[in-house]
């Protein structure tokens, strides 16, 4: 009996063609938490400076190192002559390409289907595009953030009849790229469990995160209501779902939408008592007295004071952290769930630890996110034998 | 081959879902659209709470939430706190690859279910065990539901206006992101059981707070780095002046994104600002932001969403409409994916039920919708007589006990 693989993935080569700043390069990131060997390849010359300057330190965009970690980083123009035979070769020994290069541009440069195929039939070649390989808006563009509102996700985010707002980070680039992991895991274990093939997969940025908005299509269809933003609220009003501000200014919100945790709200705030809301049918006739009685009790009170109200019953609740929150709390650190990097850029870092928890394979964050090319001797050397001397003429061609 | 004929990717995989509302049975429910064999068990006397919440039980079919939650599945009734009920559970364990479920940690060890035992009754069981903080630290018995992942994981503190409270929205966003890492990492737990030569199963220990927390990237690194909390912003971004949401002549939402020196080129080119040294250059603009926003406001509203959408096709510049359910049933590209379907309702009413369709497209292992979900208890002769050898009659005596 050969032995178990150390890491899920271990011996699964990746070549991850998606862009640095879309929040898709989470399905990298992810196959290389436990354990793929995931080769980022960058443009020679690309990208330009960062241009978020929030997130950027010392010209360093601090959100990649997150992003890239794990990932070995080369440089290859796929459009050159000699790239595309460097390309070609690196699919020959690869299990996965991950690509979100647009509409037609993958094929543009002789990367299409069949000749990845013929090169590599046990390949499994994601596409990652806009609006997805075929329909009437294939030519339309969109990224992450625009995915979020025609996923349906704006549509119901936002105050009461204002206008939709949306969070900051990618989530329908996150999910994507998630969906992407999940679907390059099922392609791997239909092809190696089940005697399969490689076969490519067609995803538009939008779909996943429309897939998972449960609320989207199904209660249209058979109520007509369409779906609306309604604040902190729910729909139909009711306040035992919902979020204030606690007297040092922190948010706290709670959850009662289960008979259990509505009568352990009612207890953690001390209102059981009160005849206003002595059921549920009683309390949703004064829900706007519900919701001022709530508001003006967390308004007295500190966020340990809530917080500890509301674990002493057992209610649905959490305060609403920021990173500051978070990177000391004792249990984000008994979960290690930060983790400290030793980067060339930057020093030591702190980032997210591992998610989930695989009780036989735990993955590992080797590295943060890499400069361009950082690797490209070491990966051209290992793979495909090429000398320093070869490099340089490549180099010097603009080829990587 | 057609996509009725092709094969899928789990085939023949047989995954028991235990899970309750939304993260446990989604989870499940997005593996079962590749091919999973997904049994969800519910209590007999309550059934999932999400029956109920969604508006099914006692108000008639006002919004079928859990159909989307619980496709694809064969539902039984398992009382499991009942004695009788730990024998023919760890049955059910013996001939499954998988098990989810989403209580609290000490939930199913207190039914006699711990890891240890799941895995001493069949070693190639992956137990996936979904609760809120995760099964150690100190807030390891907190309840928590997908708002409460939303406000701890950091998301909520980052989402809503600049100047207004932490925002939670009207989808359910915690619990669906934590089904997605969830079904995630049981694909690679088969694989590595059954490829990468583990052999066995393994427990997955996730909390429901956690992929959340670990999607927002930016989060704790900008904080370790700079000192300063990444904050909400509304309808734009804190790190680029060029991503915001306006109304149209027609009463629309468009939101607009460019994070890319070619994307900000096409942006600026579809809202004729090309040569505007205000806003043509990331520094400029930088410093400009209320200005841009107004601009771009003065330029949406002077147009409709039609108008918009082309002008911005034609520059190819990034972004897209505010979509609601109503627009996305409607829309042509959408039907063109193939991103709705149609099913039978199995309680026999005769209007279908719509719900979307399968994401992504493999082209060699194509997934399929089977059915919606089923009432309560609707497959317990089929599991419990056919897969586990339960003759009718002890059935009927399980079910007159309340066991089943």
């Amino acid at each position: 009996m050969p032995q178990p693989k150390q890491q899920i993935f271990e011996g699964v080569r990746v070549l991850d063609l998606v862009s640095r700043e879309s929040g898709a390069t989470i399905a990298g990131a992810y196959l290389a938490d436990f354990g793929a060997d995931v080769i980022k390849i960058d443009k020679p010359g690309e990208p330009g400076p960062a241009l978020d300057a929030h997130y950027v330190k010392n010209g360093i965009d601090l959100q990649y190192k997150v992003k890239g970690r794990n990932k070995r980083h080369i440089t290859l123009d796929l459009s050159k002559p000699q790239g595309v035979d460097l390309f070609h070769k690196l699919v020959a020994d690869s299990d996965v390409v991950v690509e979100n290069l647009g509409l037609g541009v993958m094929e543009g440069w002789g990367h299409d289907w069949e000749t990845l195929r013929s090169l590599n039939p046990r390949l499994i070649f994601v596409r990652l595009s806009d609006y997805g390989q075929d329909g009437p808006y294939k030519n339309r563009r969109l990224d992450g953030f625009a995915g979020d509102a025609f996923a349906g996700f704006c549509q119901v985010d936002g105050e009461r009849d204002a206008t939709p707002v949306d969070s900051q980070m990618d989530m329908a680039g996150h999910v994507a790229g998630m969906w992407a992991a999940m679907s390059i895991g099922l392609a791997l274990y239909w092809r190696d469990a089940r005697g399969g093939v490689g076969q490519v997969v067609d995803m538009a940025l939008y779909e996943p995160l429309y897939r998972l908005i449960q609320t989207n299509i199904t209660p249209y269809t058979s109520s007509g209501k369409a779906d609306m933003r309604y604040g902190n609220r729910r729909d139909n009003g009711i306040p035992w779902v919902d979020s204030h501000e606690t007297k040092d200014g922190r948010h706290y919100s709670y959850s009662g939408a289960t008979r259990a945790t509505y009568r352990d709200t009612q207890l953690a705030m001390g209102m059981f008592r009160d005849p206003r809301f002595k059921d549920l049918p009683t309390a949703f006739v004064n829900r706007e007295a519900f919701h001022d009685y709530a508001a003006a009790w967390t308004k007295e009170r500190t966020i340990e004071e809530v917080d500890e109200a509301f674990f002493a019953f057992e209610g649905a609740s959490a305060p609403c952290n920021n990173a500051e929150d978070l990177i000391n709390d004792p249990h984000e650190l008994a979960r290690e769930h930060i983790v400290t990097v030793d980067d060339p850029d930057l020093g030591p870092v702190r980032m997210q630890g591992l998610v989930p928890k695989f009780s036989r394979t735990p993955g590992k964050v080797r590295w943060a996110g890499e400069q361009p090319g950082t690797r490209n001797a070491e990966v051209y050397g290992e793979l495909l034998g090429l000398t320093a001397k070869e490099l340089d003429e490549l180099r010097a061609a603009d080829v990587i | 081959m057609t996509t009725e004929t092709k094969p899928q990717a789990l085939e023949g995989i047989r995954i028991v879902d235990v899970g309750h509302v939304l993260a446990g049975p989604m989870t499940s429910s997005l593996l079962s659209d590749f091919g999973a064999e997904v049994i969800h068990v519910e209590n007999p006397e309550t059934g999932d709470f999400i029956r109920e919440l969604t508006g099914a039980a006692g108000q008639g079919r006002a919004s079928r939430g859990y159909d989307i939650i619980n496709r694809n599945k064969r539902n039984i009734t398992l009382n499991m706190g009942k004695p009788k009920a730990r024998e023919l559970f760890h049955k059910l364990m013996t001939v499954s690859d998988a098990v989810t479920e989403n209580f609290r940690p000490y939930v199913f060890p207190r039914w006699g279910h711990d890891w240890d035992t799941l895995h001493s009754i069949n070693p190639r069981l992956i137990y996936c065990k979904l609760s809120g903080y995760g099964a150690t630290g100190p807030r390891q018995h907190r309840r928590a539901y997908g708002r409460i992942a939303e406000a701890w994981g950091g998301w909520a503190y980052i989402n809503g206006n600049e100047d207004g409270p932490a925002l939670h929205s009207g989808y359910s966003w915690g619990d669906t992101l934590d089904s997605l890492w969830g079904a995630t990492a049981i694909v690679g737990a088969l694989f590595w059981r059954d490829v990468q030569g583990g052999g066995e199963g393994m427990l997955i220990d996730q909390g429901l707070v956690e992929p959340l927390f670990r999607a927002i990237e930016q989060q704790v690194i900008v904080y370790d780095q700079t000192g300063v909390n990444v904050k909400r912003f509304g309808t734009r971004h804190e790190a680029t002046p060029y991503v915001d949401t306006c109304q149209t002549k027609d009463d629309r939402y468009f939101r607009f994104s460019a994070w890319t020196e070619d994307a900000i080129r096409n942006l600026l080119s579809a809202l004729g600002l090309s040569q505007d040294s205000r806003f043509n250059t990331f520094e400029a603009c930088a410093q400009r932001r209320d200005e841009f926003s107004q601009t771009a406001q003065a330029w949406f509203k002077q147009r409709t969403l039609a108008e918009a959408e082309e002008t911005f096709e034609k520059h190819q510049a990034i972004g897209a409409p505010v979509m609601s359910g109503e627009d996305l049933f409607h829309d042509p590209h959408i039907k063109a994916r193939d991103m709705l379907v149609s099913l039978p309702d199995p309680e026999g009413d005769e209007k279908p039920i719509v719900m979307q369709g399968i994401v992504p497209k493999f082209s060699e292992t194509p997934g399929r919708v089977r059915n919606a979900c089923h009432p309560l208890g609707a497959d317990n002769e089929d599991v419990y007589c056919g897969l586990l050898g339960v003759s009718r009659d002890e059935l009927a005596d399980l079910m007159a006990e309340g066991v089943v």
